[in-house]
């Protein structure tokens, strides 16, 4: 469950996760918050929803000057606060970071700083210029740039990290083909739908293109029958050199970064570096 | 063959979605209300798509045999398997006799 800030509604977040507890069919969830509203007196309720599995926190650098120039001020110090409230409270937390160039020379010190936090997943995602990330499309990082980070990100990961790196996004697959815990399948289409406040659904939150209101069309219709998505699932459809890919069973890259530098979201990443 | 006439007319039930990747041999049935979903054959997907098209059991029968160039008795069990799969996970309906 994610916003903006799902803590902005406070009363209506902790009746749907009531809601929630008494479902058939939700295994569980997490909640995507930027910490800073999270109150002391509410992280023991919090902890009593069997089905939340953790709460994601952001942070863009290990750095109150870095993760403050674009989180803004006083924003390193209440999201840190907020993990340690919620690892008091036995509550498992996971940190997001948006690789750019702005920051991806603090990557390893922010993983050492995870560890310390006593985080138990760190997801490093790629900058997509959309949405807020329209206005920093000088910051996305090149091919090249990509690569030299992610080999860093892996060395890390598997020589004793002190948080355990979620590895599994597109692109990862490059650097260890054989090992099983590196790279994914980009989510959407696949095992991931994205439902806004409205209804509005979308096959990944980066990848904002209407494919129906679950309000007025059910979730089993989108899912089973949009276009998008089955053009998406096929991977026939991709394009460029993804198409060709030895490693088409494990990456087929990120659709969204596809779409928002080409306008075809079956387009070659544009950030692979093969 | 099943327990039905050759005029029996045959159509996909309400809310049946039929969904095809020729090039990958993946061929589904999905039902977009309650989210059962199919895995099917190429033969069991002609069938449902020849159906979806308004047909009578007879006029299957007779496409089925062209489409597969099979003897009659050979269709006949093939068209018994499909059918009694649709009919039992209600993704066909007979619609008349």
């Amino acid at each position: 469950m994610t916003g903006g800030e799902p803590y902005l509604r406070r009363d209506d977040l902790h009746a749907l996760m009531d809601r929630i507890d008494r479902s058939d069919c939700l295994a569980y969830y997490d909640i995507l918050t930027n910490g800073s509203l999270i109150l002391e007196t509410e992280t023991s309720t919090l902890a009593k929803h069997s089905r939340l599995r953790r709460v994601q926190v952001s942070l863009e650098g290990a750095s109150a000057r870095t993760n403050d120039e674009i989180r803004g001020p006083g924003a390193f110090e209440s999201t840190v606060s907020a993990i340690r409230l919620l690892k008091d409270a036995g509550i498992a937390v996971s940190v997001m970071t948006t690789i750019s160039r702005f920051n991806k020379d603090e990557i390893p010190a922010l993983i050492d700083l995870a560890g310390r936090e006593g985080v138990t997943t760190l997801a490093l995602e790629r900058l997509i210029p959309e949405g807020t990330g329209a206005r920093l499309s000088d910051q996305v990082l090149s091919p090249q740039e990509l690569k030299t980070v992610y080999e860093g990100i892996y060395h890390i990961a598997v020589n004793g990290s002190p948080v355990r790196i979620l590895l599994y996004r597109p692109l990862f697959a490059l650097l260890s083909p054989g090992d099983p815990t590196v790279g994914a399948l980009c989510s959407a289409g696949n095992n991931a739908l994205t439902i806004m406040p409205d209804g509005t659904v979308y096959p990944c939150r980066r990848l904002p293109i209407s494919i129906g209101n679950v309000l007025t069309d059910g979730f089993f219709k989108i899912w089973y029958g949009s276009e998008v998505l089955w053009r998406l699932r096929n991977p026939a459809n991709l394009g460029g050199k993804c198409k060709e890919c030895d490693l088409i069973t494990q990456c087929r890259g990120c659709r969204a970064m596809a779409y928002f530098t080409t306008g075809d979201y079956m387009a070659e990443d544009p950030q692979c570096w093969r | 063959m099943l327990a039905m006439k050759l005029g029996t007319r045959l159509a996909l039930t309400e809310d049946i979605m039929l969904q095809a990747i020729p090039e990958l041999d993946h061929y589904y049935a999905f039902n977009v209300a309650n989210g059962d979903h199919f895995e099917l054959n190429h033969t069991a997907y002609w069938v449902l798509e020849t159906i979806g098209q308004g047909v009578t059991l007879a006029e299957l029968r007779e496409r089925f045999e062209g489409q597969f160039d099979i003897d009659p008795g050979t269709a006949d069990e093939d068209l018994t398997e499909v059918l009694g799969f649709g009919i039992e996970n209600h993704i066909i309906k007979e619609v008349e006799a």
